[in-house]
């Protein structure tokens, strides 16, 4: 068997806070294949966007990756510095949660869809020029010719993403990379560029890693999806078994605390107690102070994420859960 | 143009707010557009209203007339039946009181909790000394905080723990109405429930009426008796939540309803898309400013504009659509994505 796209190996990450250091992503291990789009869902501080960034080399001051690889093709990518960034560069894009900051508001979006073309793949000027009316028309944009002389702040919010999809697409990248590309969008909006992301991933065999905090996006886009918390994967699996049979006592709480568009009035529930300091995690297994199944054996160790399968189900299973009570996680 | 607004509720003392066909528009020298046009909505005391619509169609603008934060040039808005003059009355003002989006923004850093809310009741001469401090106590409990609150600082709180403290802050008054702008959109999504639990409790208990601003409808179906959706500064469809969320009359409100992700469901086959997006309300298409949109747009739809009309047969429900009184067309009406 080829090796997959992406592989993430025990990837831990520390932050500092204050004058502490402490694991913010802590042995997080997944793989991703070519055409397929996997996303990760937490809350904020779980770790979604650190993994993500790590992936890019792109981790913001304070933090570096402690332990763990990541593995573009099966070959191991350096972690830091300027050779980090030229590895990924025209093999991994990313399209970032806010399209306004990522974009160079002095600059028309052609210029900016072209410089990729221009810049890192060497392609002269007048080709540049016409690869980026291209992607601009890929993505959606009507008009590229007419809309490519306009700048950032004169076009939507959902148009600005479509742009900085399009300079992610403009060097042919393998892997593409998105933190919450939706969250700052209207829901009319979200579904045309995640119905964008999802028609882009098929024509071009694009590998889609989506992280974001929102299931029913995660469910409309993602063949598999991983859930984390306090920097750990809790449970991973295919999305749609995943959410209707969680294995994990934590997804099971998310998913009874989400406001949920066909649940009934007053139907929802909150996971009890609060997110746990990261500089004091509990020990063992991180979510056993809120979790109605923690038993003594909880505490002994970090429960690893292993393969288990729904105990009703003798069919072989793609699900893992990092819980030692998996078989008695139920809804109710 | 005036549009004709059934009351859904006998007008009269009943109602807690009353806001009568309000206009505002901004200019910036050169142009001017109309962010709310002929806006006009009734809440009777212990109702919640939810507001629902993209951004820019005027759901926060309407939310800034009502607490009076935006002047409007035409219309009036009554609070408890007496109407609201330029100046608002001590009255007028505690009456109505606002709950923000962003917890992290609107609370005083440098305050403790327990000081931002006594000096609310003394400076309202609502309690003063040790009665002011129990009363804080009182109110921070109201909203599922333990009392001890009051001697910490808003940095020590979680985001969900600071809207309580907002909530709580905009209780103190002990107001009517509260209307809340997208009070859970910068909440993780397991605080969410617990902050609209709150507020469910809090019109039960205290009688409080409430206007919900959100894009989020799942959040304003959790709270709201009724809901009103709003395009281009105008309600398109007014409604029992219940109702509007079943049976929609107007194309936008489904294609709202529509791209609304699924937690619990795979996402249904051939929905309804809308493209493009919410025109410039600088350039408002003419007859329905929803056509260019629409699926079900016919010629007359760019000439006519439909006006806000009760739906025949369908109780307290008004709709600007032509075609209103229609069912909608199965291909409009996909959302019922069966489980597998």
């Amino acid at each position: 068997m080829s090796a997959p796209l992406l592989e993430v190996r025990d990837l831990t990450i520390s932050v500092m806070r204050g004058r502490e250091r402490f694991n913010a992503v802590e042995r997080v291990s997944f793989s991703l294949d070519a055409g397929d789009a996997f996303g990760v869902v937490g809350e904020s501080g779980s770790g979604k966007s650190l993994t993500l960034r790590a992936i890019m080399a792109l981790l913001p001051t304070g933090a570096r990756v402690e332990e763990g690889a990541v593995l573009l093709d099966g070959h191991v990518l350096t972690q830091k510095g300027r050779h980090a960034r030229a590895e990924r560069r025209a093999r991994v894009a990313m399209v970032f949660q806010d399209p306004l900051s990522a974009l160079n508001p002095v600059r028309t979006i052609g210029a900016q869809v072209a410089e990729v073309p221009r810049h890192v793949l060497g392609r002269s000027r007048a080709t540049s020029r016409q690869r980026a009316l291209e992607l601009l028309g890929l993505v959606g944009i009507p008009e590229p010719a007419r809309r490519a002389e306009a700048y950032p702040h004169q076009l939507s919010g959902g148009m600005r993403q479509r742009v900085a999809i399009a300079m992610a697409l403009a060097s042919e990248p393998t892997l593409l990379l998105c933190d919450e590309p939706t969250t700052a969008l209207d829901v009319t909006v979200q579904a045309q560029v995640l119905d964008l992301i999802d028609k882009l991933r098929e024509e071009f065999s694009l590998g889609v890693l989506f992280v974001s905090h929102d299931l029913g996006v995660v469910r409309e886009l993602c063949q598999r999806v991983a859930v984390m918390y306090t920097g750990r994967l809790m449970e991973s699996g295919l999305t749609p078994e995943l959410l209707q049979r969680p294995l994990h006592p934590y997804t099971l709480g998310l998913l009874k605390a989400v406001v949920d568009l066909d649940d009934e009035v007053g139907a929802v529930h909150p996971i009890g107690g609060s997110l746990p300091d990261p500089l004091d995690l509990p020990r063992g297994c991180s979510f056993h102070p809120r979790c109605q199944l923690a038993s003594a054996e909880c505490l002994v160790a970090v429960p690893p994420l292993v393969r288990v399968r729904p105990p009703e189900d003798d069919a072989p299973t793609t699900r893992e859960s990092a819980c030692l009570h998996a078989d008695l996680v139920s809804l109710p | 143009m005036t549009e004709i607004v059934p009351p859904l509720h006998e007008p009269g003392s009943s109602d807690a707010l009353r806001v009568n066909s309000l206009s505002v528009s901004f200019s910036n020298g050169r142009r001017r557009l109309s962010a709310l046009e002929d806006v006009s909505l009734e809440l009777a005391r212990g109702e919640s209203l939810g507001i629902v619509g993209e951004s820019g169609c005027g759901k926060t603008t309407l939310a800034r007339c009502i607490v009076g934060l935006q002047r409007f040039e035409k219309g009036e808005i009554l609070i408890d039946g007496s109407l609201v003059r330029r100046k608002r009355t001590r009255a007028q003002r505690r009456a109505v009181q606002l709950v923000f989006q962003d917890p992290y923004s609107s609370l005083n850093p440098r305050m403790t909790i327990g000081a931002m809310l006594t000096q609310l009741l003394v400076s309202h001469d609502l309690a003063h000394g040790d009665d002011a401090t129990e009363r804080s106590r009182e109110l921070l409990s109201l909203v599922g905080l333990t009392p001890d609150a009051i001697t910490r600082y808003p940095g020590s709180f979680s985001g969900g723990q600071r809207q309580r403290i907002a909530i709580a802050r905009a209780l103190a008054v002990e107001p009517h109405v509260i209307v809340a702008d997208e009070p859970v959109s910068a909440l993780d999504v397991s605080v969410q429930a617990t902050i609209l639990e709150l507020f469910a409790d809090l019109r039960d208990r205290l009688g409080i009426s409430l206007v919900m601003i959100s894009h989020n409808l799942a959040a304003v179906r959790q709270v709201c008796d009724r809901v009103g959706v709003m395009y281009l500064g105008k309600f398109v469809e007014v409604g029992a939540t219940e109702d509007v969320f079943a049976d929609p009359r107007h194309p936008y409100t489904r294609a709202l309803l529509n791209a609304v992700p699924h937690v619990r469901r795979d996402p249904p086959k051939n929905r309804l898309r809308l493209e493009g997006e919410p025109p410039s309300p600088l350039s408002r298409p003419t007859g329905c400013s929803f056509h260019p949109r629409c699926p079900r747009a016919e010629a007359r739809c760019s000439t006519d504009e439909p006006k806000l009309l009760a739906v025949n047969g369908l109780n307290a429900r008004i709709s600007a659509c032509h075609f209103r009184d229609d069912v909608m067309p199965a291909e409009l009406a996909s959302t019922s994505g069966k489980k597998e």
